[in-house]
């Protein structure tokens, strides 16, 4: 089935001079990530042929950083758009 | 006494050379018929004989031809029971050709509705969850974001259909089997 997945991230502190990203995984390997640096606002998106058992989590690919999770701040999503 | 005289010797010599006379001839009458009713008697024995060999032939002959019509009846009973089974043996082996064919039929025709039913129940539910947390994190390299909420409705937290798709303690969500769920 194909599952668009998504985040929004609130970043408390802010880095644009140096590497910082945040990235998709799927079954503990990264399958996407961000742009090189994270400013305060870091979110995107993308559609992902899934099958059972797939398991899909939001990590820090390069840190650190600060992060609010706090509800209305950051959120992590998806839902199915096809079989 | 007196003497007898040559005339009465001569009438009783002939009296007895008549009754000798007599005698012979009743005894040849005699052996005469005992002769006929020995030959009589033999011949009567020989028919008897003819008649019983005779009898005992029609009698053999009779029960041969009787066996043979016996044997001949259970030989076509025999072919008849051999047809009657072998058409019997051929009806079952139709009948079990028939059932499996039908079986197969059945078997197709429930994979096939189960397919249209999970497609008709998978286009109709909404397979998705929103998540977010509760506090800040400091995070690292390699660290799991903490989307430890997945109840606040104010915020549009959900996971449906199931729950438990996603992990409140491991923050992971696993892709559940398509097209599975009844969500009312």
């Amino acid at each position: 089935m194909v599952i668009i997945f998504g985040f929004k991230l609130f970043m408390n502190s802010a880095s644009s001079d140096s590497d910082r990203r945040y990235g998709i995984y799927v079954n503990n390997a990264v399958y996407a990530f961000g742009g090189q640096y994270v400013g305060t606002g870091e979110n995107f998106s993308l559609n992902k042929y899934c099958t059972q058992g797939d398991i899909i989590d939001v990590r820090c690919y390069l840190g650190p950083v600060t992060v609010s999770l706090n509800p209305g701040h950051s959120w992590f999503f998806g839902w199915r758009i096809g079989r | 006494m007196g003497v007898a005289s040559p005339t009465n010797k001569r009438a009783a010599a002939q009296a007895i050379f008549s009754e000798a006379t007599r005698a012979a001839a009743a005894e040849e009458t005699n052996a005469q018929a005992i002769l006929d009713e020995t030959t009589r008697a033999e011949g009567a024995e020989g028919s008897l004989g003819q008649r019983i060999t005779d009898d005992i032939a029609d009698e053999v002959i009779r029960a041969s031809g009787e066996e043979a019509a016996l044997v001949q009846l259970i030989l076509g009973e025999k072919t008849r029971a051999e047809g009657e089974e072998a058409t019997n043996a051929q009806a079952i082996l139709d009948e079990q050709t028939r059932a499996e064919g039908a079986e197969e039929t059945l078997t197709t025709e429930t994979e096939r509705l189960a397919n249209q039913q999970n497609q008709l129940i998978g286009h109709n539910i909404h397979y998705g969850f929103r998540v977010c947390g509760t506090t800040s994190q400091n995070c690292n390299s390699g660290n799991i974001l903490v989307f430890n909420e997945n109840t606040r409705t104010d915020f549009g937290c959900h996971v449906v259909p199931d729950a438990t798709a996603y992990n409140i303690s491991t923050y992971k969500y696993t892709v559940p089997i398509d097209g599975y769920y009844f969500w009312l």
